[in-house]
């Protein structure tokens, strides 16, 4: 392992912030006027996202590409340095979430999610559970000391 | 109001900038829109606050990199469609919309009658007769009786169907409507729909 490595792995401490409830806006059935809480929300987005942050398209997703949608879903995302690569694996309104970096790497990760920001840290092989991750709109945030990446968007 | 093409891309090259009066702008012109996309694929309200919240966070992380920020109503009813069918995949539903390829194309002269329409909308009748419409049907109706109503482009880009279709269709439409309405015992004049 890498100094660096080393000095990160010293950094990070992986809290498992146990989400009590995922939350789930809005009432059961569609309303055609506008809910209040989607304007706010839409309005809040501007502010939710990190300007340092080099952006990692997504390159994957298995909903889309896969004839049969079964087992994890797989997303991945590249800013043509970095690879992230999602399992998401649903549990009722949660998630499993394992990260996988490549190249390997240990790195800061975070998730940004509606239950919070959920935190953790790759391994040498590039590796990182997170769990559990609400449903909704997500991104992951992976940092070092030299880099910065933010997924694009994506709706868990 | 609907946004003039040169309007909204001055509000997207502000917002770019973080300038939270130009975006909230952009909120105000184009919230009622991807909403009601949502309702148009039928998804239910959990998953349209989402995929809303989601269409927006798309926005700001692509808003310095729309190559035309004048059709920036397009680009976000093309990114609500495409997450609306994302999330029906992902949730195996049947796709509502897939049939718009079976709409005979007639060449009806489709007249003005969204003003009658959004009138009768008012009138338990015509709902209850818009509800047994087709998928499709209903959701390019709802969409046209929108406030501000959607540009052609956004509706096709809504409902990922030719601008040129959506005139004639909703025409088709509109016929079938007032004939289950009339059947009903309705008149043209009391309904307000009459695509003819």
């Amino acid at each position: 392992m890498t100094l660096r490595a080393r000095a990160v792995l010293r950094r990070c401490r992986p809290r498992s912030s146990r989400v009590p409830r995922c939350p789930r806006a809005g009432p059961p059935t569609h309303s055609r006027a506008v809910p209040d809480d989607v304007v706010q929300r839409a309005r809040a987005a501007l502010a939710r996202t990190d300007p340092e942050a080099t952006l990692a398209v997504e390159v994957d997703d298995s909903v889309l590409t896969d004839v049969v949608t079964t087992g994890p879903r797989r997303l991945r995302f590249s800013d043509g340095r970095l690879v992230v690569q999602l399992l998401a694996d649903p549990r009722g309104d949660e998630l499993d979430l394992e990260v996988r970096l490549s190249p390997p790497a240990v790195m800061t990760v975070e998730m940004w999610h509606p239950g919070g920001v959920l935190s953790g840290c790759s391994d040498a092989d590039g590796r990182c559970a997170l769990t559990p991750v609400c449903r909704g709109a997500a991104c992951l945030l992976v940092t070092d000391a030299r880099s910065r990446t933010q997924t694009a968007w994506m709706l868990l | 109001m609907r946004l003039e093409p040169e309007e909204a891309a001055a509000l997207v090259r502000a917002a770019a900038e973080g300038n939270r009066k130009a975006w909230e702008r952009l909120v105000e012109a184009y919230v009622g829109l991807i909403w009601a996309i949502t309702g148009s694929y039928r998804l239910p309200s959990g998953d349209a606050h989402d995929v809303t919240q989601t269409t927006w966070l798309r926005l700001v992380e692509n808003i310095d990199r729309l190559s035309e920020p004048s059709r920036v109503g397009a680009w976000l009813a093309t990114t609500a469609r495409r997450e609306c069918l994302r999330v029906l995949r992902q949730s195996s539903r049947t796709v509502l919309l897939r049939d718009w390829e079976d709409f005979d194309v007639v060449n009806l002269t489709a007249p003005e009658v969204e003003q009658g329409l959004l009138r009768a909308e008012q009138d338990e009748a015509v709902r209850e007769s818009l509800a047994l419409l087709r998928p499709s049907c209903q959701a390019l109706l709802h969409l046209l009786m929108l406030d501000p109503p959607p540009s052609y482009e956004e509706v096709s880009a809504a409902l990922g169907i030719p601008i040129g279709s959506i005139g004639p269709t909703r025409g088709r439409c509109l016929r079938k409507l007032q004939t289950m309405v009339e059947a009903r015992g309705i008149t043209d004049r009391s309904s307000g729909v009459s695509p003819a």
